[in-house]
């Protein structure tokens, strides 16, 4: 426990330490500061109409389906169904119906939808005639905004870990390494004081990432702490096999592990 | 003053091959070709499958986008993935069953899209106006990313792990009082990283594009990856000389990679743009980056103009840095 305080210490005079472990936290927050991107509108489909030139009915039925972007020529709107990173879908009226243009570079879905709205758009009397049964999802689904919390939860697992590297490094330019020689401590009893530094760093890293970004369920917890304390461990025990390489491969010739041998020409 | 510029030329890509720089930069071109031509050019979404359960048989009209299953729960399993949509005719009226995925529009949609294809309602050909094919644009897309990352990231990393590499050999010292002009200095190391960039965007382009179409596509792009790589270059040189180990430097680099880079890319693949995004340089390198890949390249002249002027007073700072920490080594 002693021991312990003292690895403490040496961690919180590292400043570079402190910012890896507080990295993943600070992502945490900016992704939930970007709540100014909607993400919910990718995956809905996205139509683009000429201002005056489409009816009232039929944009509001456009909007039933997806998102309804106007531009005031015809020229804005060809150049923005143009645009390679959309998947937006043209729409003009023609007579009593509607008619669709599309880039040609869109994914199956948008373009059989293109395909098949003016169809649709004549059909549109029949709609609503049978019963329909939309069952909420059981999880709450947040797409890319989802995919980026999981992400930045996995990086403050390693990354909460990283300071626990950053630190042994830091240890052997400081030439600690040669103090750990003559002290009464063993090889093993130095890994195990890191590996433990590092299990607790990551922990709390990734458990403050994760209140930061996630409203988890009461009954999720005991599972996602389970799931938490596991990989913590595992990165744990990765960092601290790559710092010891990394010591091992860098080090100068009289520079090696302290395992209480030395060479012939120092004997 | 040639020939001390051409030694150190020499000895800049003499670090380079030591450094196993090229053989990072190939395995970089292998990488991202291989997943290129197996995995993005095929990425697609199919229409929302519609599955039928029709015990009766009663169903009239044939499609091929309906999947035919044999009970209730074969249906509501089908539809767990919230993408499909499933019909119930087994009480003789149509009956719709849906997971909501989130959006309610997009739940209406998929709704109608099943009523139409019971109905038999799915002909009709829309107008295209673009000239890419999906598989063009993916190729053109992902190419336009990969080579933006690897000049903005990659690049800036390998300019740096050469000057930190140097600096533990005591170069800079040496340079100090050596007769060595320091513009010749920096010039050198930007040559060789802007001579081996350039190779690198030609062969990314030309092997994932297609010969016709990537030849189509190279000057602009080349101007562009010109641009970015002497910016890139010279912010991993003034970074590398001020800050004194690489251990700081690997952290700057993970914020750089985590805060500069991933914005720009959600912009890039989702077409958020407007608002803050305006604000962040790299943004506008990277859409001059985009453009030139779907032959439509940038031609602002605040851009034209901004480049160059970021590129001479990077190189000052980079110029004064280096005189500060030759001052300082001595």
């Amino acid at each position: 426990m002693k021991s312990l305080k003292y690895q403490l210490k040496s961690i919180r005079r590292d400043k570079l330490c402190l910012l890896t472990f507080l990295l993943p936290i600070v992502v945490g927050l900016a992704i939930n500061l970007l709540s100014g991107v909607d993400f919910d509108s990718l995956g809905e489909t996205s139509f683009g109409v000429l201002e005056g030139q489409i009816s009232q009915e039929a944009a509001a039925w456009l909007q039933a389906s997806g998102t309804v972007t106007r531009y005031g020529t015809e020229q804005a709107l060809r150049e923005a169904v143009n645009e390679p990173s959309t998947q937006m879908i043209g729409v003009l009226e023609a007579g009593e119906g509607i008619r669709t243009f599309l880039s040609g570079d869109e994914l199956e879905v948008t373009r059989v939808t293109a395909d098949t709205l003016p169809r649709l758009y004549d059909n549109r009397a029949k709609e609503a005639c049978y019963p329909t049964a939309i069952h909420p999802a059981s999880t709450e689904n947040e797409g890319l905004k989802s995919l980026l919390i999981v992400i930045t939860l996995v990086t403050a697992m390693f990354m909460g870990c990283t300071f626990n590297a950053m630190n042994i490094i830091t240890e052997k330019e400081d030439g600690i390494i040669f103090i750990n020689r003559i002290l009464p401590m063993t090889a093993g009893t130095y890994m195990v004081q890191k590996m433990l530094l590092g299990f607790l760093g990551g922990t709390l890293s990734t458990v403050l990432t994760a209140l930061v970004c996630m409203r988890i369920a009461p009954a999720q917890l005991l599972s996602l702490f389970l799931i938490v304390l596991l990989s913590a461990f595992i990165a744990a025990l990765t960092r601290r096999k790559t710092a010891g390489s990394m010591r091992n491969g860098a080090s100068p010739p009289g520079n090696r592990p302290w395992n209480g041998s030395c060479t012939s020409a120092e004997k | 003053m040639n020939r001390g510029f051409t030694q150190l030329l020499k000895k800049d890509f003499r670090l380079m091959l030591s450094g196993r720089f090229f053989l990072l930069v190939l395995g970089s071109l292998v990488l991202y070709s291989c997943y290129i031509h197996f995995v993005y050019a095929k990425v697609d979404q199919a229409i929302y499958p519609v599955y039928l359960l029709d015990p009766q048989g009663r169903r009239t009209a044939a499609s091929d986008y309906i999947t035919v299953v044999d009970g209730r729960k074969a249906l509501e399993a089908a539809c767990g993935d919230r993408y499909s949509v499933g019909i119930d005719l087994s009480s003789g009226t149509p009956e719709f069953y849906l997971l909501s995925s989130g959006a309610g529009t997009a739940d209406h949609y998929r709704t109608i899209w099943a009523q139409a294809v019971l109905e038999g309602n799915t002909e009709g050909q829309a107008e295209v106006i673009g000239s890419n094919s999906r598989e063009m644009k993916n190729r053109r897309e992902i190419t336009a990313e990969f080579l933006f990352f690897e000049l903005s990231a990659v690049g800036f990393l390998g300019l740096a792990s050469l000057l930190f590499k140097e600096k533990q050999m005591g170069v800079i010292r040496v340079h100090g009082i050596l007769p060595v002009n320091r513009t010749m200095f920096i010039l050198s190391k930007l040559s060789v990283f802007l001579v081996s960039d350039l190779a690198f965007a030609a062969l990314l382009t030309v092997i994932n594009l297609g010969l016709g179409p990537g030849a189509a596509v190279l000057p602009a792009v080349l101007l562009q990856a010109g641009i970015l790589s002497l910016i890139m270059a010279l912010i991993g040189f003034f970074c590398a000389v001020r800050l004194p180990d690489f251990k700081q430097f690997s952290l700057l680099y993970l914020v750089l990679a985590v805060f500069i880079t991933t914005p720009v890319f959600l912009a890039g693949q989702t077409g958020v743009s407007g608002g803050w995004i305006d604000f962040h340089p790299m943004y506008h390198l990277f859409t001059a980056m985009k453009d030139a890949y779907f032959l439509a390249p940038n031609t602002k002249l605040p851009y034209y103009a901004a480049c160059p002027g970021t590129i001479l007073l990077l190189f000052l700072l980079a110029h004064r840095t280096l005189t500060r920490e030759m001052a300082r080594e001595g």
